[in-house]
């Protein structure tokens, strides 16, 4: 009876540690779309962020070399070579961490996505947030 | 040795909430059907032929929230166009005076809560048989799915996953129905 009750908490273990491990890194370029010419980056601010994740995201984008500048959502035509949304949600386990971070590339004069990435992590393989958004700026970019 | 086994049972009833719980999480994939609405807002019927892909859908792992695979959006599309009659016919592969190409950028699904509210975005292109675009547009939708319409968690979200989806076919295939083709 011991031994089947340690096999059960052992199964009981083993799935809460495989739920607490759920990662996800995506990064997808929508058919016809091409991101060789776009230089220059319009993040979106969003007003529920709270953790300036518009400027590390602008940060990273001028360490690979573009330039981008943060402003706030308005309608289309945008003065840029692409428009940058994100969403961002964040979870609490003994501390807030971000759990998920959606980043999408946008047509400047009718937003129309043009690349997409994803990160998730768990509370177990949780990333700092600028890990988050250099994972996810890393795979659209590398997206075919 | 009684003792022994009374407690054991008694671990015993917590144990087996606690799996159901864990196994009640387990995900499932939105389904085809659960993507095709009961009516659509039809203002023409083109006359055409069509044929239709999905991109950026994924696959549904059991830790992981239900997701949407490209062959189940193809599927509820073909089958909602098939239905709306938005186009006459839907072709496969190549030769339809249309296509339309779906992808799938986002879908924000929540976590914990007990009315589960999935937004989805998706990009809609659709392009003449020569290639050139004839309609493009990124389109929202938003469904919500409350605990008294489904009980089970894993359940509820796959329901407003599939909600949303279903929402985003309806005005795909309506803002078709309004172009001049």
């Amino acid at each position: 009876m011991n031994r089947r009750l340690v096999s059960v908490l052992g199964v009981l273990a083993l799935l809460l540690s495989v739920a607490g491990c759920a990662n996800r890194a995506t990064g997808s370029l929508t058919p016809g779309a091409d991101l060789s010419g776009v230089k220059d980056y319009y993040i979106v601010h969003q007003p529920k962020d709270t953790h300036g994740l518009d400027q590390m995201i602008m940060d990273r984008l001028v360490k690979m070399g573009y330039t981008a500048k943060i402003g706030e959502e308005h309608a289309p035509p945008y003065k840029a070579d692409a428009v940058v949304t994100y969403v961002d949600k964040w979870q609490w386990d003994m501390t807030m961490y971000l759990l998920e971070l959606t980043i999408t590339i946008r047509n400047p004069t009718n937003n129309y996505p043009l690349a997409t990435g994803n990160s998730f992590h768990t509370s177990l393989t949780r990333k700092s947030p600028e890990e988050m958004v250099d994972e996810v700026l890393k795979n659209i970019f590398a997206a075919k | 040795m009684d003792k022994v086994l009374c407690a054991n049972r008694g671990l015993g009833k917590i144990i087996a909430p606690l799996a159901l719980a864990l196994l009640a999480g387990c995900a499932t994939p939105a389904t085809h059907e659960g993507m095709i609405a009961d009516r659509y807002d039809i203002e023409h019927q083109h006359a055409k032929s069509v044929s239709v892909s999905t991109v950026g859908g994924a696959e549904t792992s059991a830790t992981g929230t239900p997701r949407i695979s490209d062959a189940d959006f193809t599927k509820a599309l073909v089958e909602s166009i098939n239905k709306s009659q938005v186009f006459s016919k839907v072709l496969p592969g190549t030769g339809a005076d249309y296509v339309l190409q779906v992808a799938i950028i986002s879908i924000e699904q929540p976590i914990f809560g007990g009315t589960f509210t999935v937004k989805m975005e998706a990009g809609w292109t659709l392009k003449r048989s020569d290639g050139t675009v004839a309609w493009q547009e990124a389109i929202q939708s938003v469904h919500m799915v409350t605990i008294s319409e489904e009980f089970v968690a894993a359940t509820r979200l796959r329901v407003a996953t599939e909600g949303a989806a279903r929402e985003n076919i309806k005005k795909g295939l309506a803002k078709i129905s309004r172009l001049n083709l």
